[in-house]
């Protein structure tokens, strides 16, 4: 099956930053963050795009994101999402007080990533950059009594990504932007996935504070085979799509050490929840 | 700031726990006359029998249902709902029950011949499957009982359901909004084109009011068919 790869800009992942248009890390330099991510929804957007309701579900994880300099050129990233919990409420009617179905939760390692980002040049304020993500399968892609509570999607993935940097002033203050655009190979039948995204940031009060907007873009490719006929129980098994657009506030209150708040939500989808997710983390510059 | 995120961080683990959803399932009660009569042989005795599903869908045994008939001249019955044919002609067997929840007086009829022979009426219901939700889900259906006493439910030729939802099941239920009291026939793995599903002899054709769709992983219904 033909898939056209579109070649692109941007950035990589939400857990970035301080780094302006350069987001290599200097040779010996990293960053290390430890992140909670929540997300609970009662409604979801369906195939056609049109929102749902269903029984109030919802995902925790607790993720170590790091990224280190192996040199001027290359970079190791890592996404450890070692905890991922994925719950649902009781339903309890409300007529009888009756329980009409208990809730119920599984919890487990989620799925890791693994990755390489190789500075392709840097140019005055231009910077452009390619990344390689490894999509370890090692979540439970078939938890709970139904197979749905899901901690992994049960497949190999390798996503590739070209990024682009920029930083530039406004009224005296300085900025920065990112874009990326990337193409994830996915396997065991699911569809394969065209990504792209920007973010657009400035740091305030002596670089102390960190204030961004971002926006990610996933579309599926439909070129896989996994559907409700022949899968078990997969919630989001495929196809899979949504803008989101969110924001992020970080404060570092040393000079390595940090906290962060972020916001992120689909504001149109197929196959994905209709609500917003919540995230809080302490990062650790390695300097 | 700092106190902020801290709390931000504790607090985050306690929101996703599982908490619980209130579901409205309220529905209106039915009684059902479960064998009803096209024909009673003049002389003859009949003992009718009901099903009552209250506020929730759920049956109750031994409901207290008070019988009546239009003409008692025609066709006599019992408080226990034991008619006899007393003349020929045509009369309307009641059962009406007060709802012990609401108050609610319910009744459902039906209008028998008194004649020379003695005729069941024939047990079979067509409709339709229409979606509650999103997603594609329509076509025609037939319940009805078989020449081995076998109910069947089939779906028609029109019949087509989307694929792009997982985990999704087909239920015989007396409320809409609930699959706690329903027969789940089972997963749904045809999703284009007439099909069939024999139920076990332990189901009557008046046990149940719905054809439920649904989605288990999401606990929300997606279609449905009223059938009585």
């Amino acid at each position: 099956m033909k898939n056209t790869i579109i070649l692109s800009l941007l950035l990589v992942f939400t857990c970035q930053f301080f780094t302006h248009a350069q987001w290599l890390e200097k040779k010996g330099n990293g960053y290390l963050k430890l992140s909670a991510w929540a997300l609970e929804a009662n409604q979801h957007y369906t195939n056609s795009g049109a929102i749902d309701p269903n029984a109030t579900r919802g995902t925790f994880s607790l993720s170590l994101y790091g990224k280190y300099g192996l040199s001027k050129n290359w970079d190791v990233i890592a996404y450890i999402p070692f905890y991922v919990k994925t719950y649902q409420n009781h339903q309890v009617s409300l007529v009888t007080n009756e329980t009409l179905a208990e809730g119920e939760e599984n919890t487990s390692f989620g799925d890791m990533n693994i990755g390489v980002e190789y500075r392709l040049f840097k140019k005055s304020k231009h910077a452009f950059s390619t990344t390689l993500t490894l999509g370890i399968p090692s979540g439970d892609s078939n938890g709970g009594s139904d197979g749905s509570y899901q901690t992994g999607d049960g497949e190999f993935n390798q996503e590739l990504r070209f990024n682009a940097g920029t930083s530039f002033k406004i009224s005296k203050h300085s900025f920065y932007a990112k874009g990326y655009l990337g193409f994830n190979n996915r396997t065991e039948g699911f569809s394969d996935e065209v990504k792209f995204g920007f973010e657009v940031g400035s740091s305030l009060l002596k670089k102390r504070l960190l204030l961004l907007l971002r926006s990610n873009t996933v579309k599926s490719q439909k070129n896989g085979s996994l559907n409700a006929a022949n899968s078990s129980g997969n919630i989001f098994a495929n196809n899979v799509e949504f803008v989101s657009v969110g924001g992020e506030v970080s404060w570092k209150f040393t000079k390595k050490i940090g906290l962060s708040l972020a916001y992120n939500s689909a504001i149109s989808g197929k196959v994905i929840y209709a609500a917003p997710s919540y995230s809080a983390g302490i990062f650790y510059l390695l300097k | 700031m700092k106190k902020t995120i801290l709390i931000a961080v504790c607090v985050l683990p306690l929101l996703s726990c599982i908490k619980t959803d209130l579901v409205n399932d309220r529905v209106d009660p039915k009684i059902f006359i479960s064998n009803p009569l096209s024909s009673l042989e003049n002389g003859k005795t009949h003992s009718f029998e009901v099903n009552y599903f209250n506020y929730v869908g759920k049956e109750i045994e031994n409901p207290d249902v008070t019988w009546n008939s239009s003409d008692p001249s025609i066709l006599a019955i019992t408080g226990d709902g034991v008619a006899t044919g007393m003349n020929l002609g045509m009369a309307t067997v009641t059962a009406s029950l007060t709802t012990t929840e609401e108050s609610l007086i319910i009744t459902n009829s039906n209008l028998v011949t008194v004649s020379m022979s003695t005729i069941e009426d024939p047990v079979r219901f067509e409709g339709t499957i229409i979606t509650t939700s999103s997603y594609l889900l329509e076509g025609s259906y037939i319940l009805e009982t078989q020449d081995n006493d076998v109910i069947r439910l089939s779906l028609g030729d029109d019949y087509e359901a989307s694929t792009a939802l997982p985990g999704l099941y087909i239920y015989l239920g007396n409320n809409p909004n609930s699959i706690t009291d329903a027969y789940e026939i089972g997963p749904v793995t045809v999703f284009q084109g007439a099909h069939f599903y024999d139920l076990p002899q332990t189901i009557s054709i008046y046990d149940y009011s719905y054809i439920l769709y649904w989605c288990k992983p999401f606990s929300v219904k997606v279609g449905e068919g009223q059938i009585q």
